[in-house]
């Protein structure tokens, strides 16, 4: 917070440096907030450019009390539903996340597991990540906000300005969402 | 919360226990309640076994240049170039310009006054050696070795041709204004091959800066 606090000093003096700083600490989790939202890695790109033009051009209205992070945070969805909007994309349905034709999604694997174990485990990864990933943009949000991000549920209400509640039911749906569809896939072995 | 609580009530809780943001009492209450009731305590296993893998979802990289692009934006193309590296290597093509442009505009003056011929006969007459090497090695093909004759033959016979090219040039090149634009030409090819060279590493360089001007 108060390295924060320095470096947005720093780049309210124009300095480069701190210019520089500030994209790299945040450019991740910015683009990945706007791929989360938008569900395409180009639009995720363009919203986390001009979020850091905003951020950059209008830091003196940024109020050091509140955390950086956040902030950008908030630019970035706001830019993200934007972009959605714009492009008009049709919002993915609850029922696109349970095709019919699918194989398991987890498969079982050993204790110990050797090199196919291993295999396994990265391969049941990828599909659970996969499943993460067909989620609808607005639930997919918020569950990087809250498990890679490690915000809040404060946070995420400020974020995307939704009340606290709706982050709440949403992130139980969300975990509700996964269950079923590892439960409708016979998932066995990893889970615990 | 009371005691006896029931599983309807228990699941959304679940999360908020994973998560922490139970009060101590009733994190308490849920943890007993998934503790006794095997619906509820399996619910919560798939839950912590959810926030474990949410918590190494995949990241989607940033794009090469993407902080290059933004400072662009935001500074401007003068005050992006900003290394030292980019700054000499922009200076010296300038100066190096600038310098070929003068150095144009006084070379026959200067070779007059350094006593030296002309400098297009330097090119027509370098050239016309060139050629007259390849021409006199493919003859001593052609008549030497036999193996190569064909071979030799085919190369006099084009050198032969080539050496027309020397009478054109030398006509070309004679009006100032062709010698001018060749030169200028090639350096501006040189100034921008430099210029753009690290930009091939590094999108958002000082050559895509040069384009963008």
């Amino acid at each position: 917070m108060s390295e924060d606090r320095d470096l947005v000093r720093r780049c309210l003096a124009r300095e480069e440096r701190a210019y520089r700083e500030l994209i790299r600490r945040y450019q991740t989790p910015v683009v990945n907030l706007a791929w989360r939202i938008t569900g395409n890695a180009e639009d995720a790109a363009e919203v986390g450019q001009e979020t850091f033009i905003r951020v950059l051009r209008s830091l003196h209205t940024y109020d050091p009390e509140r955390p950086l992070k956040t902030w950008l945070f908030k630019i970035a969805a706001n830019l993200a539903l934007d972009a959605i909007r714009r492009r008009k994309r049709r919002p993915v349905s609850i029922q696109d996340l349970f095709p019919e034709d699918e194989g398991p999604l987890l498969e079982a694997v050993e204790p110990s597991p050797g090199p196919e174990g291993q295999l396994l485990i990265q391969r049941s990864a990828e599909r659970f990540d996969e499943l993460v990933q067909e989620m609808p943009e607005h639930y997919q949000a918020i569950l990087f906000l809250r498990y890679r991000e490690d915000l809040a549920y404060e946070e995420i209400a400020e974020t995307l300005g939704i009340p606290l509640g709706t982050v709440k039911v949403r992130l139980h749906r969300a975990h509700e969402i996964l269950r079923r569809k590892l439960a409708a896939r016979g998932a066995r072995g990893t889970t615990p | 919360m009371k005691e006896n609580l029931s599983c309807e009530s228990c699941e959304p809780e679940l999360n908020a226990l994973i998560d922490g943001t139970l009060t101590p009492a009733v994190a308490r209450v849920v943890e007993e309640h998934a503790a006794s009731c095997a619906s509820c305590g399996r619910a919560l296993e798939i839950y912590r076994f959810q926030a474990e893998r949410l918590r190494a979802m995949p990241l989607l990289s940033v794009p090469a240049g993407f902080e290059d692009r933004i400072l662009r934006q935001v500074l401007g193309a003068r005050r992006f170039l900003n290394t030292g590296w980019q700054r000499i290597g922009a200076a010296t093509g300038a100066v190096s310009f600038a310098l070929s442009v003068v150095l144009l505009a006084n070379l026959p003056r200067l070779a007059k006054a350094l006593g030296i011929p002309d400098p297009y006969v330097w090119i027509v007459s370098a050239l016309d050696h060139s050629i007259a090497t390849v021409a006199t090695g493919s003859k001593w093909l052609a008549s030497g070795i036999t193996f190569y004759v064909p071979l030799g033959r085919q190369l006099w016979l084009a050198t032969q041709a080539l050496g027309t090219l020397p009478r054109a040039a030398i006509v070309m090149l004679r009006t100032p204004g062709a010698q001018m634009a060749g030169v200028l030409l090639i350096t501006l090819g040189f100034a921008l091959f430099f210029l753009l060279k690290p930009s091939r590493r590094h999108e958002g360089s000082v050559g895509h800066v040069c384009l963008s001007l």
